[in-house]
Protein backbone atom coordinates (compact mmCIF):
# COMPACT_ATOMS: atom_id res chain seq x y z
CA UNK A 1 0.00 0.00 0.00
CA UNK A 2 1.29 3.61 -1.06
CA UNK A 3 0.90 6.90 0.17
CA UNK A 4 -2.03 8.48 -1.52
CA UNK A 5 -3.00 12.39 -1.95
CA UNK A 6 -5.05 11.74 1.80
CA UNK A 7 -2.43 9.55 3.28
CA UNK A 8 0.48 11.79 2.90
CA UNK A 9 -0.72 14.66 4.29
CA UNK A 10 -1.65 13.12 7.27
CA UNK A 11 1.82 11.54 8.30
CA UNK A 12 3.29 15.06 7.39
CA UNK A 13 0.66 16.68 9.67
CA UNK A 14 1.53 13.29 12.12
CA UNK A 15 -1.64 12.43 12.29
CA UNK A 16 -0.93 8.97 11.69
CA UNK A 17 -1.23 6.64 14.96
CA UNK A 18 1.26 4.09 16.01
CA UNK A 19 -0.95 1.41 15.59
CA UNK A 20 -2.03 1.91 11.78
CA UNK A 21 -0.87 -1.02 9.75
CA UNK A 22 0.42 0.55 7.32
CA UNK A 23 2.59 3.69 8.66
CA UNK A 24 2.31 3.72 11.95
CA UNK A 25 5.58 2.38 12.80
CA UNK A 26 6.90 5.26 10.32
CA UNK A 27 4.87 7.62 12.43
CA UNK A 28 6.67 5.99 15.45
CA UNK A 29 10.23 6.50 14.06
CA UNK A 30 9.49 10.10 13.71
CA UNK A 31 8.40 10.67 17.18
CA UNK A 32 11.32 8.67 18.41
CA UNK A 33 13.45 10.65 16.19
CA UNK A 34 11.74 13.95 17.21
CA UNK A 35 12.02 12.80 21.18
CA UNK A 36 16.13 12.06 20.19
CA UNK A 37 17.28 15.30 19.00
CA UNK A 38 16.05 17.79 20.94
CA UNK A 39 19.06 19.27 22.51
CA UNK A 40 19.70 22.38 23.40
CA UNK A 41 23.26 23.98 23.36
CA UNK A 42 24.74 23.86 26.76
CA UNK A 43 25.04 26.91 28.62
CA UNK A 44 28.51 27.08 27.81
CA UNK A 45 28.13 27.12 24.03
CA UNK A 46 25.21 29.13 24.14
CA UNK A 47 28.12 31.90 25.89
CA UNK A 48 30.51 30.85 23.63
CA UNK A 49 28.39 31.81 20.34
CA UNK A 50 26.65 35.15 21.72
CA UNK A 51 30.37 36.23 22.06
CA UNK A 52 31.12 35.23 18.78
CA UNK A 53 27.97 37.28 17.70
CA UNK A 54 28.63 40.05 19.12
CA UNK A 55 32.67 40.02 18.01
CA UNK A 56 31.34 39.42 14.37
CA UNK A 57 28.94 42.14 14.18
CA UNK A 58 31.78 44.26 15.37
CA UNK A 59 34.20 43.23 13.24
CA UNK A 60 32.44 43.34 10.14
CA UNK A 61 30.69 46.66 10.42
CA UNK A 62 32.47 48.46 7.95
CA UNK A 63 31.85 45.32 5.09
CA UNK A 64 27.73 45.26 6.39
CA UNK A 65 27.42 48.90 5.88
CA UNK A 66 28.47 48.82 2.19
CA UNK A 67 25.62 46.29 1.40
CA UNK A 68 25.36 44.35 -1.76
CA UNK A 69 22.77 46.57 -4.06
CA UNK A 70 25.34 49.69 -2.86
CA UNK A 71 28.27 47.72 -4.19
CA UNK A 72 26.76 47.24 -7.15
CA UNK A 73 25.24 49.98 -8.38
CA UNK A 74 28.32 51.69 -7.72
CA UNK A 75 30.19 48.79 -10.40
CA UNK A 76 27.52 49.84 -12.73
CA UNK A 77 28.35 53.67 -12.73
CA UNK A 78 32.08 53.09 -13.01
CA UNK A 79 31.14 50.52 -16.08
CA UNK A 80 28.83 52.51 -17.75
CA UNK A 81 31.42 55.35 -17.47
CA UNK A 82 34.10 53.81 -18.64
CA UNK A 83 31.95 52.81 -21.43
CA UNK A 84 31.05 56.27 -22.09
CA UNK A 85 34.49 57.24 -22.29
CA UNK A 86 35.90 54.61 -24.16
CA UNK A 87 33.05 55.83 -27.19
CA UNK A 88 34.06 58.88 -26.67
CA UNK A 89 37.64 58.21 -27.66
CA UNK A 90 37.07 55.67 -30.04
CA UNK A 91 34.41 58.23 -32.26
CA UNK A 92 36.88 61.08 -31.75
CA UNK A 93 39.67 58.55 -32.96
CA UNK A 94 37.87 58.02 -35.83
CA UNK A 95 37.16 61.83 -36.51
CA UNK A 96 40.54 62.72 -36.68
CA UNK A 97 41.40 59.76 -38.57
CA UNK A 98 38.53 61.00 -41.49
CA UNK A 99 40.03 64.45 -40.98
CA UNK A 100 43.46 63.62 -41.07
CA UNK A 101 42.62 61.60 -44.75
CA UNK A 102 40.36 64.54 -45.81
CA UNK A 103 37.11 64.24 -47.19
CA UNK A 104 35.79 61.39 -45.70
CA UNK A 105 32.83 60.88 -43.68
CA UNK A 106 32.39 62.60 -40.21
CA UNK A 107 30.61 59.81 -38.93
CA UNK A 108 33.06 56.78 -38.77
CA UNK A 109 29.85 54.49 -38.08
CA UNK A 110 28.77 54.34 -41.67
CA UNK A 111 32.08 53.23 -43.03
CA UNK A 112 33.67 51.83 -40.29
CA UNK A 113 30.87 49.78 -38.81
CA UNK A 114 33.59 47.61 -37.55
CA UNK A 115 35.44 50.14 -35.24
CA UNK A 116 32.34 51.19 -33.46
CA UNK A 117 31.91 49.59 -30.52
CA UNK A 118 27.77 50.08 -30.58
CA UNK A 119 27.31 46.26 -30.45
CA UNK A 120 29.42 46.07 -27.43
CA UNK A 121 27.04 48.60 -25.67
CA UNK A 122 24.68 46.17 -26.13
CA UNK A 123 26.50 43.65 -24.28
CA UNK A 124 26.71 43.00 -20.35
CA UNK A 125 27.94 45.48 -18.18
CA UNK A 126 31.02 43.58 -17.13
CA UNK A 127 32.10 43.25 -20.60
CA UNK A 128 32.39 46.77 -21.52
CA UNK A 129 34.85 48.17 -18.70
CA UNK A 130 37.18 45.90 -20.77
CA UNK A 131 37.41 45.92 -23.85
CA UNK A 132 40.07 43.19 -24.50
CA UNK A 133 38.10 40.89 -23.63
CA UNK A 134 36.64 40.50 -26.64
CA UNK A 135 33.61 38.70 -27.73
CA UNK A 136 34.31 35.64 -26.04
CA UNK A 137 33.30 36.17 -23.01
CA UNK A 138 29.58 37.89 -24.52
CA UNK A 139 29.12 34.97 -26.02
CA UNK A 140 29.65 32.89 -22.99
CA UNK A 141 27.42 35.07 -21.01
CA UNK A 142 25.18 34.89 -24.08
CA UNK A 143 24.60 31.41 -23.68
CA UNK A 144 24.53 30.50 -20.71
CA UNK A 145 21.48 33.14 -20.53
CA UNK A 146 19.65 31.92 -23.21
CA UNK A 147 19.76 28.39 -22.49
CA UNK A 148 20.46 28.01 -18.78
CA UNK A 149 21.41 24.17 -18.20
CA UNK A 150 19.31 22.53 -15.25
CA UNK A 151 22.66 20.52 -14.30
CA UNK A 152 24.43 24.11 -14.37
CA UNK A 153 21.46 25.72 -12.31
CA UNK A 154 21.59 22.64 -9.66
CA UNK A 155 25.32 23.21 -9.13
CA UNK A 156 25.76 26.75 -8.97
CA UNK A 157 22.69 26.02 -6.13
CA UNK A 158 25.18 23.21 -4.39
CA UNK A 159 27.84 25.50 -4.55
CA UNK A 160 29.08 26.50 -1.12
CA UNK A 161 31.04 29.07 0.43
CA UNK A 162 34.37 27.81 -0.58
CA UNK A 163 33.37 27.40 -4.07
CA UNK A 164 31.56 30.78 -4.71
CA UNK A 165 32.52 33.83 -6.23
CA UNK A 166 30.95 37.24 -5.43
CA UNK A 167 27.44 37.28 -7.46
CA UNK A 168 25.66 34.18 -5.62
CA UNK A 169 26.32 33.63 -2.26
CA UNK A 170 24.52 31.04 -0.90
CA UNK A 171 24.48 32.37 2.68
CA UNK A 172 22.37 35.59 1.46
CA UNK A 173 19.06 36.05 2.10
CA UNK A 174 17.02 34.55 -0.51
CA UNK A 175 14.84 36.66 -2.91
CA UNK A 176 10.98 37.49 -1.57
CA UNK A 177 9.64 36.69 -4.92
CA UNK A 178 10.94 33.22 -5.72
CA UNK A 179 9.03 30.73 -8.36
CA UNK A 180 9.07 27.70 -8.04
CA UNK A 181 8.58 25.42 -11.35
CA UNK A 182 7.19 22.55 -10.41
CA UNK A 183 9.08 19.42 -11.82
CA UNK A 184 9.18 16.11 -10.73
CA UNK A 185 11.88 14.90 -12.44
CA UNK A 186 14.26 16.97 -11.08
CA UNK A 187 14.59 14.89 -8.53
CA UNK A 188 16.81 12.78 -10.00
CA UNK A 189 19.05 15.40 -11.27
CA UNK A 190 19.08 17.01 -7.84
CA UNK A 191 20.30 13.54 -6.43
CA UNK A 192 22.70 13.54 -8.92
CA UNK A 193 24.34 17.08 -8.29
CA UNK A 194 23.33 17.59 -4.88
CA UNK A 195 26.51 17.09 -2.60
CA UNK A 196 28.92 15.08 -2.78
CA UNK A 197 27.65 12.64 -0.17
CA UNK A 198 24.91 11.37 -2.66
CA UNK A 199 27.01 9.69 -5.36
CA UNK A 200 26.19 6.55 -4.72
CA UNK A 201 23.08 7.18 -3.09
CA UNK A 202 21.48 7.49 -6.05
CA UNK A 203 22.03 3.87 -7.17
CA UNK A 204 20.02 3.41 -3.91
CA UNK A 205 17.52 5.38 -5.05
CA UNK A 206 17.09 4.13 -8.49
CA UNK A 207 16.88 0.98 -7.28
CA UNK A 208 14.19 1.82 -4.65
CA UNK A 209 11.97 3.28 -7.19
CA UNK A 210 11.21 -0.59 -8.66
CA UNK A 211 10.16 -1.57 -5.43
CA UNK A 212 7.13 1.60 -5.38
CA UNK B 1 9.64 30.12 16.49
CA UNK B 2 7.22 32.71 18.41
CA UNK B 3 8.73 35.94 18.43
CA UNK B 4 5.25 37.47 16.44
CA UNK B 5 4.30 40.49 16.82
CA UNK B 6 7.88 41.30 18.20
CA UNK B 7 9.64 40.23 15.87
CA UNK B 8 10.32 42.94 13.71
CA UNK B 9 11.39 44.98 16.53
CA UNK B 10 13.90 42.30 17.55
CA UNK B 11 15.05 42.04 14.18
CA UNK B 12 15.64 45.69 13.60
CA UNK B 13 17.60 45.34 17.28
CA UNK B 14 19.23 42.79 16.01
CA UNK B 15 20.14 45.33 12.91
CA UNK B 16 21.90 48.07 15.30
CA UNK B 17 23.58 45.17 17.06
CA UNK B 18 21.83 44.94 20.46
CA UNK B 19 23.00 42.38 22.38
CA UNK B 20 19.72 41.66 23.33
CA UNK B 21 18.13 40.87 20.42
CA UNK B 22 20.52 38.40 19.26
CA UNK B 23 20.20 36.73 22.59
CA UNK B 24 16.24 36.34 21.29
CA UNK B 25 16.72 35.52 18.35
CA UNK B 26 19.56 32.83 19.22
CA UNK B 27 17.18 31.31 22.14
CA UNK B 28 14.52 31.19 19.19
CA UNK B 29 16.39 29.39 16.18
CA UNK B 30 19.62 27.37 17.98
CA UNK B 31 17.71 24.42 19.58
CA UNK B 32 16.24 23.69 16.45
CA UNK B 33 19.26 24.11 14.78
CA UNK B 34 21.33 22.37 16.61
CA UNK B 35 18.27 19.77 16.35
CA UNK B 36 18.49 19.52 12.80
CA UNK B 37 22.39 19.39 12.48
CA UNK B 38 22.55 16.58 14.97
CA UNK B 39 19.74 14.77 12.88
CA UNK B 40 22.00 15.11 9.45
CA UNK B 41 24.72 13.43 11.13
CA UNK B 42 27.03 16.84 11.66
CA UNK B 43 30.34 16.06 13.13
CA UNK B 44 30.23 18.82 15.24
CA UNK B 45 26.63 20.10 15.52
CA UNK B 46 27.17 22.75 18.31
CA UNK B 47 29.76 24.86 15.84
CA UNK B 48 27.60 25.25 12.88
CA UNK B 49 25.17 26.88 14.73
CA UNK B 50 27.72 29.54 15.78
CA UNK B 51 29.04 29.59 12.07
CA UNK B 52 25.23 29.92 11.01
CA UNK B 53 24.71 32.95 13.52
CA UNK B 54 28.18 34.70 11.94
CA UNK B 55 26.81 34.56 8.70
CA UNK B 56 23.61 35.84 9.54
CA UNK B 57 25.35 38.47 11.37
CA UNK B 58 27.34 39.81 8.19
CA UNK B 59 24.35 39.39 5.80
CA UNK B 60 21.15 40.46 8.21
CA UNK B 61 21.45 43.87 6.68
CA UNK B 62 20.44 42.66 3.47
CA UNK B 63 17.16 40.57 4.88
CA UNK B 64 13.77 41.41 4.47
CA UNK B 65 10.51 39.38 4.92
CA UNK B 66 8.40 37.25 7.93
CA UNK B 67 9.62 35.52 10.77
CA UNK B 68 9.26 32.18 9.02
CA UNK B 69 11.60 33.32 6.06
CA UNK B 70 13.67 34.40 8.61
CA UNK B 71 14.04 30.75 10.02
CA UNK B 72 13.86 29.24 6.44
CA UNK B 73 17.16 31.70 5.31
CA UNK B 74 18.74 30.46 9.38
CA UNK B 75 18.16 26.83 7.65
CA UNK B 76 19.68 27.39 4.90
CA UNK B 77 22.84 28.59 5.81
CA UNK B 78 22.67 26.11 8.49
CA UNK B 79 22.20 23.71 5.46
CA UNK B 80 24.99 25.05 3.54
CA UNK B 81 27.33 24.82 7.04
CA UNK B 82 26.76 21.22 6.79
CA UNK B 83 27.73 20.62 3.42
CA UNK B 84 30.37 22.26 3.79
CA UNK B 85 31.38 20.59 6.97
CA UNK B 86 31.10 17.42 5.28
CA UNK B 87 33.16 18.26 2.42
CA UNK B 88 35.89 19.12 4.90
CA UNK B 89 35.46 15.99 6.67
CA UNK B 90 34.68 13.83 3.30
CA UNK B 91 32.76 11.76 5.57
CA UNK B 92 29.86 9.22 4.39
CA UNK B 93 27.37 8.83 6.71
CA UNK B 94 25.82 5.79 4.47
CA UNK B 95 25.67 2.84 6.32
CA UNK B 96 24.81 -0.77 4.99
CA UNK B 97 22.20 -2.85 6.49
CA UNK B 98 24.34 -4.81 8.34
CA UNK B 99 25.46 -1.92 10.44
CA UNK B 100 21.72 -1.36 11.23
CA UNK B 101 21.80 -4.55 12.64
CA UNK B 102 24.65 -4.35 14.40
CA UNK B 103 23.34 -1.13 16.13
CA UNK B 104 20.45 -2.80 16.66
CA UNK B 105 22.00 -6.23 18.33
CA UNK B 106 24.26 -3.12 20.57
CA UNK B 107 21.41 -2.81 22.62
CA UNK B 108 21.53 -4.47 25.88
CA UNK B 109 19.74 -3.32 28.62
CA UNK B 110 21.45 -1.05 30.20
CA UNK B 111 20.45 2.40 32.53
CA UNK B 112 18.66 4.75 31.29
CA UNK B 113 21.31 7.19 30.10
CA UNK B 114 22.98 4.58 28.00
CA UNK B 115 19.28 3.56 26.63
CA UNK B 116 18.97 7.14 25.05
CA UNK B 117 22.18 7.12 24.00
CA UNK B 118 21.82 3.63 22.43
CA UNK B 119 18.56 5.11 21.13
CA UNK B 120 20.00 7.57 19.27
CA UNK B 121 22.85 5.97 17.63
CA UNK B 122 19.71 3.45 16.30
CA UNK B 123 17.89 6.08 15.12
CA UNK B 124 21.09 7.61 13.30
CA UNK B 125 21.65 4.22 11.99
CA UNK B 126 18.27 4.29 10.47
CA UNK B 127 18.28 7.68 9.31
CA UNK B 128 21.55 6.95 7.46
CA UNK B 129 19.94 4.76 5.16
CA UNK B 130 18.33 7.27 3.54
CA UNK B 131 20.06 9.35 0.80
CA UNK B 132 21.40 12.85 2.08
CA UNK B 133 18.93 14.94 0.82
CA UNK B 134 15.68 12.65 1.43
CA UNK B 135 17.32 12.83 5.17
CA UNK B 136 16.71 16.56 4.86
CA UNK B 137 13.50 16.06 4.02
CA UNK B 138 12.06 14.12 6.46
CA UNK B 139 13.95 16.31 9.24
CA UNK B 140 12.72 20.01 7.67
CA UNK B 141 9.00 18.39 6.72
CA UNK B 142 8.33 16.46 9.91
CA UNK B 143 10.50 17.53 12.77
CA UNK B 144 10.54 21.23 11.88
CA UNK B 145 7.27 21.14 10.33
CA UNK B 146 8.36 23.89 7.33
CA UNK B 147 6.30 24.13 4.04
CA UNK B 148 6.67 22.26 0.78
CA UNK B 149 8.02 25.91 -0.55
CA UNK B 150 10.20 26.72 2.45
CA UNK B 151 11.84 23.60 2.18
CA UNK B 152 12.74 23.76 -1.40
CA UNK B 153 14.15 27.11 -0.78
CA UNK B 154 16.42 25.78 2.20
CA UNK B 155 17.36 23.12 0.20
CA UNK B 156 17.53 24.72 -3.64
CA UNK B 157 15.58 22.91 -5.47
CA UNK B 158 12.01 22.86 -6.90
CA UNK B 159 8.75 22.41 -4.94
CA UNK B 160 8.25 19.03 -7.14
CA UNK B 161 11.65 17.38 -6.19
CA UNK B 162 10.58 18.18 -2.47
CA UNK B 163 7.37 16.40 -3.29
CA UNK B 164 9.08 13.17 -4.61
CA UNK B 165 11.73 13.16 -2.73
CA UNK B 166 9.26 13.03 0.79
CA UNK B 167 7.40 10.39 -0.67
CA UNK B 168 10.62 8.58 -1.61
CA UNK B 169 12.31 9.22 1.38
CA UNK B 170 8.73 7.81 2.84
CA UNK B 171 8.78 4.59 1.59
CA UNK B 172 12.03 3.96 1.92
CA UNK B 173 12.10 4.42 5.88
CA UNK B 174 9.16 2.21 5.79
CA UNK B 175 11.14 -0.44 4.04
CA UNK B 176 13.91 -0.27 6.44
CA UNK B 177 11.84 -0.20 9.56
CA UNK B 178 9.81 -3.70 8.39
CA UNK B 179 13.09 -5.20 7.40
CA UNK B 180 14.99 -4.45 10.51
CA UNK B 181 12.09 -5.03 13.22
CA UNK B 182 14.40 -4.47 16.28
CA UNK B 183 13.17 -1.50 17.53
CA UNK B 184 16.05 -0.24 19.83
CA UNK B 185 14.76 3.10 18.23
CA UNK B 186 11.77 2.96 20.41
CA UNK B 187 12.09 4.88 23.28
CA UNK B 188 14.79 3.51 26.20
CA UNK B 189 12.40 2.15 28.24
CA UNK B 190 10.92 -0.30 25.71
CA UNK B 191 13.86 -1.06 24.33
CA UNK B 192 15.33 -1.47 28.07
CA UNK B 193 12.35 -3.98 28.66
CA UNK B 194 13.62 -6.20 25.27
CA UNK B 195 10.98 -5.57 23.10
CA UNK B 196 11.83 -6.55 20.00
CA UNK B 197 9.70 -7.88 16.90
Amino acid sequence: MGLDDTTEPRVVARNITRDDPTWGQVAAFLDAADSAYTDAPSPTQQAVHLAAISQAFHDDAPQRNKTMPDIRSRQRGRTALGAMLAAFVVIGGGVTAASAFGGLTLLPTQQEPQQVPAPMLMDSEADLADTDTGEEGDDADEESAASPKPASKMESVETHSSDESESSDPYDPPKQTTTHQEDEGDDDDDASHSDDRDDHEDDEDHEDESDD
Amino acid sequence: MSLESRFDDVLSAATDGADWAWEELYRELAPGLLKFLTGQGASDPEDCVGEVFVHMVRRLGTFEGTEAQFRAWAFTIARHQLIDQWRRDKRRPLSSDRDVVAAADRLTPVDPEESATVQRAAIDQILSGLSTDQRSVLLLRFLHQFTIPETASIMGKTEGAIRVLQHRALHALRRTLAEHPDDAWLLPAAAFLGDSQ
